[in-house]
């Protein structure tokens, strides 16, 4: 192959931005569509023909038409994510998703060369050095809140330092909001499995990752490079001994850094994406 | 004059520099907090006033020796009727947990209130929560697209009527944990806020006045009390998630249209000064009690 992979990706930033590098890195030039329910497919179309990319990944099997997708003439994959909306409210009469004659004209897996359900990766400029917890560690949540959410952090939003920003975070705003924080913490929104948006994000950043069970782990391994968590009184305690011994878990913290350069854009894109390419 | 309260959402409501004879300092403290060192802390500054966020917080007795005036600031909405919501049924019961012999004068947020919390404290005044004075900005132009915010935790109720506006717009939605200058920082980098009730009853968030402070163009659900603010002249009532949406879309094509209502509403705001509002307060506050004393002392 010559060349760096030109890939085009498709969703929404304050979702999934985090997983496509704002400028070219080794072996991957990538683009960037915002497309969220409401938006003009058109929009993607004229973005496509403007980037000329290899291949297409589209963020959400549901996220386009399937007119749409069926228009593109290169290579389109589905990342399989959850959908951009708080658990709860599928039905919501202002939202599109509750409308069959919107949902009837989107896209589904068959509509796609391949649907990926992995973890996402992490765009390369995110990925900083691991951070030493300050005397007052900050934990972070980003994400959708729910009335699990809530359950699982408001005895630790009562004791410890935490921010929980649910929506609207992304690019160099993410970054700075990341760069406030020592700890991360990764809970589901509803009850079941799952690994979340942005555990590997969080690894990358250099945070100590506090989260419920990953399923599937991704290679990752609780108690080696993130910290495992049941209940609210488990979070309680265990930002309780990260705020009176900061170092004590130093070695997670590194051995999660590590951990996260699997999830590392240039490197999985172009493995997962080249065998799709015809040059 | 001390603030005593929870700083992430309290510090915003105190005053943070001297004023008009006032020397401030705020003591962080919450329900469950180490109480002797509040108290330890508060006898090192020798305060003339003590001022409690939310009194109902400060175990029994702890200020039955200090030798300062103190005052407790309800600041959560409390039932209004008979047929209360259960968020506002458990606030009361939170205040009844109060030790009023604690304090000498008690405020409320809201005189509509009043009434209710007279079952476990008499209410001497009624006034809205004032706005730090760092919080107080310009207006400044409009960002394309205007950049959008909501800071308050999230309920059932919020999120129903967020859902279809964060779909369609970046809202940054920051549900907990944010104060000081951080948030100050955080009000001068966006340009609409939204304020919505906690669950579906009526009530005056404070949050208001301080994007108001701030130059915000405020989207708010109906305010009651209103505090003196006018809908549609100070800031745009939205009354249901269609409205949300349809009214950021509106400013989000046309930035300046409703630019007369950020400067109304940023003049308004001039009322809930925190170096305003406190030096008058406390003057009358010494002087209710020299008049007519206190069951404390």
């Amino acid at each position: 192959m010559s060349g760096p992979l030109r890939v085009a990706f498709v969703g929404r930033a304050s979702e999934v931005g985090h997983a496509v590098p704002a400028s070219p890195v080794d072996g991957l030039q990538a683009s960037f569509i915002e497309h969220r329910a409401g938006f003009m497919p058109s929009r993607v179309l004229a973005h496509i023909a403007e980037h000329a990319p290899q291949v297409v990944v589209v963020f959400g099997v549901a996220s386009l038409p399937a007119a749409t997708v069926r228009a593109i003439d290169v290579p389109v994959l589905a990342w399989d994510v959850a959908p951009d909306t708080p658990p709860g409210f599928g039905h919501h009469p202002e939202l599109p998703f509750s409308s069959s004659a919107y949902t009837a004209g989107q896209a589904s897996r068959d509509d796609y060369a391949r649907v990926i359900d992995r973890p996402l990766p992490v765009a390369d400029e995110l990925f900083a050095p691991p951070r030493r917890a300050a005397s007052v560690p900050r934990a972070l949540v980003i994400g959708h809140s729910s009335e699990r959410v809530e359950r699982m952090l408001v005895d630790s939003k009562h004791r410890h330092e935490l921010l929980h920003v649910a929506s609207g975070l992304s690019g160099e705003t993410l970054r700075a909001t990341l760069a406030t924080g020592e700890v991360a913490i990764n809970v589901r929104d509803e009850e079941g499995r799952g690994f979340g948006l942005r555990v590997a994000l969080y690894l990358a950043a250099g945070l100590l990752l506090i989260s419920e069970r990953l399923h599937p782990p991704a290679g990752l391994r609780a108690g080696t490079d993130h910290l495992e968590i049941r209940t609210s009184a488990d979070l309680v305690a265990l930002l309780g001994r990260v705020r009176a011994d900061p170092d004590e878990f130093t070695a997670v913290r590194e051995a999660g850094r590590r951990a996260a350069e699997a999830f590392r854009a240039s490197r999985v894109y172009p493995q997962l994406l080249a065998p799709l390419v015809t040059r | 004059m001390a603030f005593v309260g929870q700083t992430t959402f309290f510090e915003a409501c105190s005053l943070q520099e001297p004023a008009n004879g006032l020397i401030p300092r705020f003591f962080e403290f919450r329900a469950g907090a180490d109480a002797d060192a509040l108290l330890a802390g508060l006898r090192d500054f020798v305060p003339h006033v003590v001022l409690v966020f939310r009194p109902e917080v400060v175990p029994e007795g702890l200020f039955a020796e200090l030798p300062a005036a103190t005052l407790g600031f309800l600041s959560e909405p409390l039932p209004r009727g008979a047929d209360a919501h259960a968020d506002l049924q458990r606030r009361l019961n939170e205040l009844q947990e109060v030790d009023v012999a604690n304090f000498d004068r008690i405020i409320s947020f809201d005189p509509k209130i009043a009434d209710t919390a007279a079952e476990v404290l008499s209410v001497w005044r009624s006034l809205p929560l004032p706005v730090a004075d760092r919080f107080f900005a310009p207006v400044t132009p409009m960002g394309h697209p205007p950049r959008i915010l909501f800071v308050g935790r999230s309920t059932q109720h919020r999120e129903y009527l967020l859902a279809p506006a964060k779909l369609e717009h970046d809202v940054l939605h920051v549900a907990f944990g944010v104060s000081g200058l951080e948030l100050v920082e955080l009000l001068h980098r966006h340009d609409v806020a939204i304020n919505l009730h906690n669950e579906n009853y009526p009530s005056f968030e404070n949050r208001v006045s301080m994007h108001l402070a701030a130059g915000h163009l405020v989207l708010s659900e109906q305010l009651d009390p209103q505090h003196g603010l006018e809908p549609g002249i100070d800031y745009l009532q939205v009354d249901s998630a269609s409205e949300l949406r349809r009214a950021l879309g509106v400013v989000t094509r046309f930035p300046r249209v409703h630019h007369r209502v950020r400067v109304r509403g940023r003049l308004k705001a001039e009322q809930f000064r925190a170096s305003r509002v406190y030096p008058r307060l406390i003057a009358d506050l010494l002087g209710d009690l020299d008049a007519f004393g206190s069951s404390r002392t």
